[in-house]
């Protein structure tokens, strides 16, 4: 039977051909007690993009238990092959900072206070004001009397991170609403 | 890599202070470790000198994942071999319980035929040839593939060591996570340090670059952090690591979620020096343990890490 270097290399993997400490004589019963002492940490590697800027740098978090525990630069990634800014460097804290939001709040007209508010209400809070504002302010034919369909009272801050499929769905949404101020906002 | 590395001895001596349970081990294979790392220099007027033509690297067979050295006879390097044997033959003997074997490893190692055919043997894979090599030669296969793999990985190391990494040049044409000159399995591998840059001083050079070392050979290649070099499956969350909670140094061990398997890794961006990186796979042993304890299974199998 002819083997190939991947079965032999899979042969010796599975240990039939290697020697061990015992075979030398080695008692590793300290060395196995001590290791079985050790505090032993670990975590799972994952990909992310930093969410800064329109460089979208590459970054590698650390996360334990689904929890984000630490970040670096992804050496890998052609575009910052490692390298953070100061600001994406310091992307865990970001994540774990007391200010950081992580519930919808909402502060009314004239009030000086923030009420939580559920997404729900938030998201209907958005849809509803936006259709009232095209309601009132959508212009249908211009100054010279031609038909132009737009609303002007909109503008849409888009996010460097939307990908080109994102991006070309968000586009078409706000077209759908007449919306002519759009920026994708790469340049912020 | 540019800063010079740590001794085998300064590399031991360093890993016995800091873990002294493992010092017996270290202790019992220094010798050995040390005059391997020697070989190499010593090797290589007499690789010059074997009329050995050397193979060179082609970007297409690379893209398609040959080593260097596949399907490449090693006649013309008995001399080599031979002096490898003479250095490192006598330090294997002495070793707990090889002494018995020292003679019938003398013998097979000054028969240029039988030597020649193992050293392709470990090289092509053919397992059955080498059993077969064990058994006419009176020696346990497993004795027998510890003692090439310690006489032939100084003669590959002066080989690979007249590349100047081909492997690592961009476009990257080596994407495997065995060695680009012999096909090894790496025993170690490690995380680059910071370059600082003064063009560039805040956006390049963040080091962490995963770079492997061939546990034959002594090859060193870059290979990807999120993709395992045992069954190639790269992806985001595919690997995870372990480590000393606290006083690690830098090592850890990289383990595959889809396939179990492990490597030890340092993170030099952790430490001061730069170790041997041989050294430092065996010193790294109490790592093996936590690995087997939690059912992984090491990416090389070494008499350090079978359990």
């Amino acid at each position: 039977m002819a083997y190939t270097r991947r079965s032999f290399l899979k042969m010796v993997g599975a240990g039939a051909m290697c020697l061990s400490l015992a075979h030398f004589g080695f008692d590793l019963k300290e060395a196995k007690a001590y290791a079985t002492s050790l505090k032993i940490e670990g975590a799972k590697e994952v990909t992310t993009v930093c969410p800064f800027c329109a460089v979208c740098c590459q970054v590698i978090a650390y996360v334990k238990d689904g929890k984000l525990i630490s970040t670096e630069g992804d050496p890998d990634f052609p575009v910052n092959e490692g390298s953070l800014c100061a600001k994406g460097a310091a992307l865990l804290s970001m994540y774990t900072g007391e200010h950081r939001l992580t519930k919808p709040m909402y502060r009314a007209p004239y009030s000086d206070k923030w009420v939580e508010k559920d997404w729900d209400w938030t998201l209907e809070q958005i849809a509803r004001r936006v259709k009232t504002a095209r309601d009132n302010d959508f212009i249908v034919k211009n100054a010279k009397g031609q038909t132009v369909n737009r609303l002007e009272s909109v503008f849409c801050m888009g996010t460097s991170h939307a990908s080109n499929e994102e991006c070309a769905v968000i586009h078409q949404a706000m077209r759908s609403l007449g919306v002519v101020h759009i920026d994708h906002q790469a340049r912020v | 890599m540019a800063e010079s590395r740590q001794t085998v001895s300064e590399t031991l001596a360093g890993i016995a202070e800091r873990r002294p349970v493992l010092a017996p081990v270290l202790n019992a294979f220094a010798p050995l470790l040390e005059a391997r790392a020697a070989l190499p220099e010593k090797l290589a007027p007499m690789l010059e000198k074997s009329g050995f033509v050397l193979p060179p690297w082609q970007q297409e067979r690379a893209q398609q994942g040959a080593p260097l050295l596949a399907g490449v006879s090693l006649n013309g390097l008995f001399p080599l071999l031979r002096a490898s044997a003479d250095a490192l033959l006598p330090l294997l003997g002495r070793l707990p319980g090889m002494a018995e074997h020292t003679e019938a490893l003398t013998a097979f190692f000054d028969r240029e035929d039988m030597c020649l055919r193992a050293a392709d043997t470990l090289l092509t894979g053919h397992d059955t040839a080498l059993a077969e090599a064990a058994e006419q030669s009176n020696i346990p296969p497993a004795v027998l593939l510890f003692a090439l793999e310690t006489v032939v990985g100084p003669v590959l190391r002066t080989l690979a060591a007249t590349y100047d990494a081909p492997w690592d040049e961009r476009p990257a044409s080596w994407m495997q996570g065995f060695c680009p000159v012999c096909g090894s399995y790496p025993s170690i591998g490690y995380l680059d340090k910071r370059v600082f840059d003064e063009k560039n001083a805040f956006l390049a050079g963040g080091g962490g670059k995963k770079h492997l070392h061939c546990s034959l050979c002594g090859t060193e290649w870059h290979f990807r952090r999120g993709a395992c070099p045992s069954c190639g499956w790269e992806g985001s969350g595919v690997m995870e690591f372990l480590r000393e909670s606290g006083n690690s140094r830098g090592e850890r061990i990289d383990w595959c979620t889809k396939c179990k398997s492990y490597c030890p890794v340092v993170d030099l961006r952790e430490r001061d020096g730069t170790p041997d990186m041989d050294a430092l796979a065996l010193g790294m042993m109490h790592m093996d343990i936590v690995a087997a304890q939690k059912g992984l299974i090491p990416l090389k199998p070494s008499f350090w890490n079978q359990f």
